[in-house]
């Protein structure tokens, strides 16, 4: 059988009540790019990925998996943009108009105190 | 090192996550599950790579005694045959009929290691 090592990739996770949603987050740390999670439902829902080219101010992006007009598409660029890294996000939330700057907010905030979480200085 | 995967003990999305050493190679596998779905990165880059959605089929009672059969979509990543062999060796041990995505990013594709990735893979999913 194969011997175990000590896992290195980081996987964080942060729940916070968004207008009396609790709202769930997850964030794997990978090589050159993090994966993030978010939903109030228990649902893998959409997957996303966005990543910033030299061709475009507006990161390049994708829905790999579900509905294609995907909010978590927009986030996905938002934090590719900020990060200037490859960003895969995915989740399920009742979006409106008002909670989703307020999720937003909350991933760029939780970016902003644990950068190390997301990705490595570069 | 602190176990993040259990913070609070109260968070809605079970994860195990494992590592370990496939010939000289370390290699992570981290699965999460979700309602809808098994989400499972195997790496040995620390990349998500290529990804890949798995259906198991629905097939008749009688024919369950046969192998299980799979349908795979890739989403991300060079969709070659190869990868969908690779996608389903990795989960042929496995049991179960929700629907998986299945992420990996591996150095090497040989036969005797994606047996031995699926061997950890069962382990780290049940």
């Amino acid at each position: 059988m194969s011997s175990m090592i000590e896992p290195q990739l980081k996987y964080h996770v942060f729940s916070d009540k968004i207008m009396d949603t609790v709202v769930n987050f997850q964030v794997l740390k990978l090589k050159d790019s993090f994966y993030v999670w978010m939903g109030s439902s228990n649902k893998l829902g959409n997957v996303t990925v966005a990543m910033p080219t030299k061709f475009s101010s507006v990161p390049s992006g994708s829905v790999l998996l579900g509905p294609s007009d995907s909010h978590c598409l927009t986030i996905a660029q938002r934090l590719a943009k900020k990060t200037g890294r490859q960003v895969f996000v995915s989740g399920t939330v009742d979006y409106n108009q008002l909670m989703l700057p307020l999720i937003e907010k909350r991933i760029g905030q939780e970016l902003q105190n644990f950068p190390e979480k997301f990705h490595d200085p570069s | 090192m602190a176990a993040p995967m259990d913070a609070g003990g109260v968070f809605p999305i079970k994860s195990k996550q494992v590592a370990v050493d496939l010939d000289g190679e370390a290699t992570e596998v981290l699965c999460c599950h979700y309602e809808d779905y098994d989400f499972i990165i195997a790496t040995q880059l620390n990349k998500m790579g290529t990804m890949v959605e798995v259906t198991r089929d629905v097939v008749l009672q009688e024919m369950s005694a046969a192998r299980p059969s799979y349908t795979t979509r890739v989403l991300l990543g060079v969709d070659e045959p190869l990868t969908h062999v690779i996608a389903k060796n990795l989960l042929s041990k496995l049991d179960t009929t929700k629907k998986v995505l299945l992420s990996f990013s591996l150095k090497d594709n040989s036969p005797k290691v994606i047996q031995r990735l699926s061997d950890v893979i069962k382990t780290v999913v049940e």
